[in-house]
């Protein structure tokens, strides 16, 4: 080749094209960066990016997504809320009058969120050890961390109830779809283990945490979030002796504020989100809504009630249903919303003793609770004081979550109104197709 | 014609043979119209037998020389002209070629094969087909891809919807992949170019995606539409697999060429283009006449509210919504203007462009306007470069269409669910509330911004180094680098005032979304050409190059909510709800090595492959080869045809195998968290996609064979392939099991199979002085199979709401393209997209001055799912609700789905244009020289439309541009335009 270039005479066109050449060999150099480059939006999984306190706050942010989808579905199930979406019959076809398609975003969504949670909290138990944190900082991660993913397990036992649960996801592949029963077990012991991580877990946690968890931020506090959640799954197994030992660790005091407990927490800090409970009440039309039994059945002068409905001017309606009143739970955009709190504990405890007999004991935590909402005295008797404890859950816990699952528990979902032809009461929702294992 | 002999000592490269009787012959003369005489600059003059060629430069005017020999046959070849062959001996000075018009001779054009290679079209062993820049934009037409409609077999082009600015899909081919790019690889002037499409984040006021699909569905444009038409010299379009394997694993799609105008040596050229022109709407749909009784039928409130305006007989004052809202003539003006010309050495073309084009919608429109210089420079006898610069900058406002979840906030959904007795009109700039929808679409139309503005630099650049040059070999060296910079903001307020931000439920009224993307693209290409002829007249031509390409993007969103009036920087909002930025980077690297053989004039024969790496694939540094083969046989140049030769006076047959690939997309390989955030906390949660670190590109393997011929002298061309694709590899989005924490991961799982035959016809029955005619007949036929599924079946990404919908179906066994949807209870299929065959007639006919073209369009089948009526009987408003036809599709509602399926078949009159020229000794004496060419014409675009469909348009996709999938939901509605065009040279 070197003497076809010396055939031509030398002149400075041939420098030129030397020049050309190292310009493209610089650029050569600019353009053929490495090919083998990592994820340039997200952290990859593997690498050392993660840390307690990045997996810490997104385990907290990933409980929220789908909840309202969860809320929404067992709310409707418990005929205590509507959901009008003009653009979507699911809400009102679907949840009221069955069958639930088992492929659809309402199962698939809120369920496979809460396993994302629970591979979250996987990662940060795998990758524990490598924080290089004290033996009692790591025992707090651990304990907040089971309880974590027993908070997130107990919350798919509820939506599926008898169709069972899958509680051995630790690995690559999960494991078969195990009974109810089978799940609330795990639970329990995952609680358990938890809470003995929680009590050797030292003075403080090594992470912080949001509003929302921040009246129970130490490992001794949240240790009685831990027993709370506890006698909530004990209740669900009907051991009711169990409920009182548990609540015997927790937060339950009638004389504190019935608020006291932990919250999903929202804020309009950028990317985070707001409160999807929250609606305007003063638009014209609102989707989530009250249902009609609720006040009807509301005792006159109840607080609770009148704290958590506003009767709105105008009826809206759509397939048949129709309602006037507004649900005022999440008091704005940013209003927190609740894990688990005292009144429930509160309640839990009337619970056990009723189950248990001691109606005098149950007599006094009702009429405590009912004196702070401006009610009169109730005296239990065997005849009344189931009826009487669930009405109290129905309005002190109204659209939190809990009516379904209580009728369930007590086999009443067939009490419930039916406010159409054809409608009737889910007892559970199925297992989403796409679960290879079930 | 003696049959070549091939010998293989001919393949030794470097060795030329010296030939002993030394002498120069050299030829010089110029080129003319031998009609007219008027000079031909761009013929080639080749000595036959060598590698030494030329091409007229001002004037018509070449020299040629030929080293050591005392004779030469110099053969003179220009496209749409006779080839003119001359023997000389000893050399010739003002030789004067004189060539005959024949327009339907393109044998000897040179068709691009490769990186730094073409072949003649006379060789060319696959179906490519060529258009010039006549063809282009001979009607003005907004973007460079909407002109290519029926202008090829075998290329489907589909307008998403009527918006200003583009948005338009164009498949090769039939189908080629599932989950893929589905779009054709774009390359200008031999550099890649993005035609990437950008979703504006409409979505986020719509909520289009939140329910039924979460697919997005913001009617986005898609970016080759900032080309402009006016640039292009000419538009080679490569099929299949067998002729773009070269572009490796982004071809499977096929390849688009675009060549633009370079300047030519002479006297500088001034060309002005002037386009008025209006756009209206192509078909109105009509309007329901209510009566008391159909008023309450609706529902109370609209009994009531019909009460309440109507008289005593029922009559009311009727609102024509679809008046209101499409009704806009929309003005045009285009305006465009070159100038080229050079010197022996350097040469250029600059051009500028304006366009506005105004909507049938209120408030929507496409402006562009740009500049262009293409500059060629040759430093020496032996190095030449090319350097070309684009600039475009781009506005469209687009309104609000398509589907939504908010309750009717899109114009369309909005009117479906309002009913004509409900004045909406403002009053002393009051508008009134929609007491049947969540907006009122006149006062979101007046009030709202959806803009879009794009500013792109294109730059290309060439260098070319003839190494070697003797009469028998040539030995080239080539730098190609492109430089494809845009920048895309998409900028959409709602003001606060607005009916559905009022009502808003998080108390927030007013939005605000800013969307700003930057992409760079570059391109690094260096090639090596050997050229050799030997003796016995078979020439070999070998290339070898390598390949750097990047892609590099970076997308933001920010939303901001509560905004105070007259506001509409995101900074004074309330509440910033939502921020994204996602960033895509891409490096490819490939190879390419390709052999071309061409014995005498009759034989042709190529093979080459491309080895391809890149960062999507999950191995990134593994090199995928693309291998492809091919070859032609002239058999009207042998003995045996003399007899034929009266009629069949051009018959070759030919076969082309090769392959492509189709990448993954960039990221499927990561296993990555997705960052969260709680109170301004950080957190990171794993994400939803389980990474492929295994994942491969899809390959296209294809088998084409065809043959082309000319009838008695070119009087008829045709042209005929049959085609069979074998995709393997389809990417698939598999679903995981929801306990893992995962939702899906890419795969590699299945094939399929796609087949087609295409056929050309061009005539040229009339050849006169006066009177000249020419058409041609494209007709073209595909069908998809998927023939391998490894996942279970599904629904396509973007394609359909729910199966009594309508949804476009993947499963084993099945066309690729099926439609299926609920019948008594059953999934079964109800139509299919693919048509049963496309077919396109396109004229010229000359008469004297005037000239008059026309382009009728004819796609035959391919069903639609049409979901605007769906919506309209919903809320009882569709026009023809008092016909029993209408009644039985409303009644029809959520128990089946086959009255949403519409037979998508037309017929188009795509382009019209008459045209009176001034002829060229007329104008030069009229205007004293200042001119040179002088022409006016009437133009128009789907002027005339005859189909069955009884919506819009069946040319729709409201999930804008995807490989499967013709839906429509509220689009905005196609338009018809027709111009004045003037076109000066000075």
């Amino acid at each position: 080749m070197e003497n076809v270039f010396q055939s031509e005479k030398p002149s400075l066109r041939w420098s030129l094209g030397r020049v050309v050449l190292c310009l493209f060999a610089a650029l050569l150099l600019i353009t053929c960066g490495e090919q083998d480059f990592a994820d340039p939006n997200n952290p990859s999984i593997e690498g050392d990016a993660a840390s307690v306190q990045a997996l810490v706050t997104g385990i907290e942010s990933g409980i929220r997504i789908e909840f309202d989808i969860y809320l929404q579905c067992v709310s409707i199930f418990g005929r205590e809320a509507y959901f009008f979406e003009t653009a979507d019959p699911r809400y009102t076809q679907e949840l009221l009058q069955g069958p639930i398609d088992d492929g659809g975003f309402l199962v698939t969504r809120p369920w496979r969120e809460r396993y994302r949670v629970i591979r979250n909290a996987n990662v940060l138990l795998e990758k524990l050890p490598s924080f290089s944190l004290a033996a009692a900082d790591q025992s707090a991660v651990q304990g907040w961390t089971n309880t974590m993913i027993a908070f997130q397990l107990l919350q798919n036992i509820t939506f599926t109830d008898s169709n069972g649960v899958i509680i051995d996801v630790a690995g690559e592949t999960p494991g078969p779809v195990v009974s109810r029963e089978q799940g609330l077990e795990f639970v329990a012991g995952l609680l358990d283990q938890g809470f003995g991580q929680l009590q050797a877990g030292g003075a403080t946690f090594p992470f912080r945490v949001s509003s929302g968890f921040a009246e129970y931020n130490s490992p001794a506090a949240f240790a009685q979030v831990n027993r709370g959640l506890k006698a909530r799954v004990e209740a669900y197994r009907s051991n009711w002796q169990g409920v009182l030992d548990a609540l015997g660790g927790s937060f339950v005091d009638l004389s504190a504020p019935m608020s006291s407990g932990v919250y999903y927490s929202y804020s309009q800090a950028p990317g985070d989100e707001l409160n999807p409970i929250f609606e305007n009440q003063n638009a014209g039309t609102i989707r989530w809504l009250g249902h009609p039994s609720i006040e009807a059945d509301a005792e006159a002068g109840d607080q609770r009630f009148e704290q958590k409905i506003f009767k709105r001017a105008n009826v809206i309606s759509l397939d048949g249903l129709s309602s006037d009143l507004g649900i005022t739970t999440a008091t704005s955009n940013v209003a927190p919303f609740p894990i688990v709190r005292n009144e429930e504990l509160v309640l839990l405890r009337a619970e056990a003793n009723i189950n248990l007999g001691n109606l005098d004991t149950a007599q006094a935590d009702v009429n405590g609770l009912r004196a702070l909402y401006g009610l009169g005295e109730v005296t239990l008797t065997d005849a009344n004081a189931i009826d009487q404890m669930l009405h109290e859950r129905r309005y002190s816990l109204y659209a939190e979550g809990h009516r379904w699952v209580d009728l369930r528990r007590y086999n009443r979902l067939g009490t419930l109104p039916l406010d159409r032809d054809g409608d009737t009461v889910i007892t559970q929702m199925p297992i989403p197709s796409s679960e290879v294992g079930q | 014609m003696r049959l070549p002999s091939f010998k293989l000592a001919a393949v030794v490269f470097l060795l030329a043979t010296p030939y002993l009787l030394a002498q120069n012959v050299t030829v010089s003369g110029h080129v003319e119209d031998a009609k007219d005489g008027g000079s031909l600059p761009g013929a080639t003059i080749a000595a036959v037998g060598t590698t030494i060629s030329t091409v007229s430069g001002e004037g018509g005017k070449f020299t040629l020389t030929v080293p050591n020999v005392n004779e030469v046959t110099i053969r003179v070849t220009f496209v749409g002209y006779k080839t003119f062959e001359d023997k000389i001996s000893g050399g010739a000075t003002n030789l004067v070629v004189k060539l005959e018009v024949d327009p339907l001779n393109l044998s000897e054009e040179m068709v691009v094969t490769g990186f730094s290679t073409s072949v003649k079209r006379a060789n060319l062993a696959n179906s490519v087909s060529t258009i010039s820049q006549e063809e282009i934009s001979r009607v003005p037409v907004q973007t460079v891809d909407g002109a290519l409609s029926g202008k090829f077999t075998g290329v489907t082009v589909r307008e998403n919807s009527g918006a200003p600015g583009g948005g338009i899909s164009v498949k090769l081919r039939g189908v080629s992949t599932i989950n893929g790019a589905s779009q054709p690889l774009y390359v200008i002037d031999g550099v890649i170019v993005s035609n990437t499409e950008i979703q504006s984040g409409s979505n986020f006021v719509s909520e289009a995606g939140a329910a039924g699909s979460n697919t997005p569905q913001d009617n986005p444009t898609n970016r080759i539409a900032d080309l402009n038409p006016d640039d292009i010299e000419s538009i080679e379009i490569l099929k299949g697999p067998s002729a773009a394997a070269i572009y490796g694993s982004k071809a499977s799609n096929g390849v688009v060429i675009i060549t633009t105008k370079r300047g030519q040596a002479g006297e500088t050229r001034y060309n002005l283009n002037v386009k008025f022109g209006r756009r209206e709407i192509v078909n109105k749909l009509g309007q329901r006449v209510f009566t008391r009784e159909t008023a309450y039928e609706m529902g109370e409130a609209q009994g009531q509210f019909f009460d309440s305006v109507a008289n005593a007989d029922g009559s009311y004052n009727l609102i024509d919504y679809e008046e209101e809202m499409y009704g806009n003539v929309g003005a045009i003006q285009e305006y465009n203007f070159s100038a080229s010309g050079g010197g022996d050495n350097t040469q250029f073309y600059i051009s500028g462009l304006s366009l506005d084009d105004e909507g049938i919608i209120e408030r929507t429109g496409y402006r562009k306007s740009g500049f262009r210089v293409n500059l060629d420079h040759r430093f020496s006898p032996t190095i030449r470069v090319a350097a070309n610069v684009n600039f475009i900058k781009s506005i469209s406002d687009r309104g609000l269409t398509n589907n939504e979840n908010r309750g009717g906030v899109t114009f369309g959904v909005a009117l479906t669910s309002t009913p004509n007795f409900v004045d909406l009109r403002p009053v002393n700039g009051i508008y009134p509330r929609n007491p049947f929808a969540a907006s009122n679409p006149l006062e979101t139309r007046d009030k709202m911004t959806n803009r879009e503005t794009v500013q792109r630099t294109i730059g290309s650049f060439k260098f070319d180094w003839e190494l070697l040059s003797t009469a028998t070999q040539t030995l080239d060296f080539n730098i190609t680098a492109g430089y494809d910079f845009f920048s895309q903001e998409n900028n959409l307020l709602f003001p606060a005032d607005l009916q559905f931000e009022e009502d808003k439920s998080n108390g927030l009224p007013g939005t605000t979304l800013e969307g700003t993307t930057d992409s760079d693209n570059t391109n690094l290409y260096f090639n090596l050409t050997h050229s050799y002829i030997s003796s016995s007249g078979t020439s070999f031509k070998t290339a070898g190059g390598i390949q750097f390409e990047e892609q590099d993007a970076n997308r933001r969103y920010v939303v901001g909510e509560g905004l105070f009036q007259g506001q509409t920087n995101f900074d004074t909002a309330a509440n910033i709800s939502f921020v994204e930025q996602q960033k895509t980077l891409q490096r490819d690297r490939g190879f390419f090595v390709q052999e071309e053989i061409t014995f005498g004039d009759s034989i042709y024969f190529v093979a080459g492959f491309r080895g391809d790496s890149s960062s999507n694939n999950g191995d990134d540094g593994k090199f995928y080869i693309f291998p492809k083969a091919a070859g032609s046989v002239r058999l009207s140049e042998y003995d045996f045809w003399s007899g034929l030769k009266d009629t069949f006076n051009e018959f070759k047959v030919r076969l082309a195998w090769g392959r492509t690939g189709n990448l993954p997309r960039p990221g499927v390989k990561f296993s990555s968290f997705a960052t969260s955030n709680i109170e301004s906390n950080g957190g990171l949660l794993v994400g939803v996609t389980r990474g492929n670190p295994n994942i491969e590109p899809e390959t296209s393997t294809e088998l084409e064979i065809g043959i082309d011929g000319a009838l008695f002298d070119n009087w008829a061309t045709f042209e005929l392939t049959y085609f069979n694709q074998d995709i393997d590899d389809l990417i698939m989005l598999r679903e995981l099991s929801p306990s893992s924490g995962f939702q899906e991961e890419a795969i590699n799982g299945g094939a399929m199979e796609t087949d087609g035959w295409e056929f050309g016809l061009a005539l040229n029955p009339i050849r006169k002085e006066d009177l000249e005619w020419t058409a041609r007949l494209n007709y073209y036929k595909t069908e998809s199979i998927i023939t391998r599924l490894d996942v279970p079946a599904f629904t396509v990404d973007g394609g359909g709401f729910a199966p009594v919908l309508g949804e476009f179906f993947i499963e084993e066994g099945a066309s690729a393209t099926q439609i299926k949807g609920v019948e008594n209870g059953e999934f079964i299929v109800l139509g299919d997209e693919t048509p049963d065959f496309q077919l396109s007639w396109d004229n010229y006919v000359r008469w004297k001055e005037w000239s008059l073209n026309w382009l009728l369009d004819w796609k035959e089948g391919g069903e639609v799912v049409n979901l605007t009526f769906l919506l309209s009987d919903l809320s009882r408003t569709t026009f023809d609700l008092d016909t029993p036809e209408g009644e039985a599709r409303r009644a029809a509602f959520g128990t089946t789905t086959s009255q949403l399926i519409e037979d998508g078949g037309y017929l188009k009159l795509r382009e019209l244009r008459l045209q009176w020229e001034m002829p060229g000794n007329r104008v030069r004496d009229t205007f004293n020289g200042r001119l040179t060419h002088l022409r006016f014409a009437l133009t128009g675009r789907n002027l005339w439309v005859d189909t069955d469909y009884t919506s819009y348009d069946p040319e729709v996709s409201n999930f804008g541009t995807r490989s499967i999938g013709s839906i429509e939901v509220t689009p905005f509605p196609s338009s018809k335009s027709y111009y004045l065009s003037i076109s000066a040279g000075m």
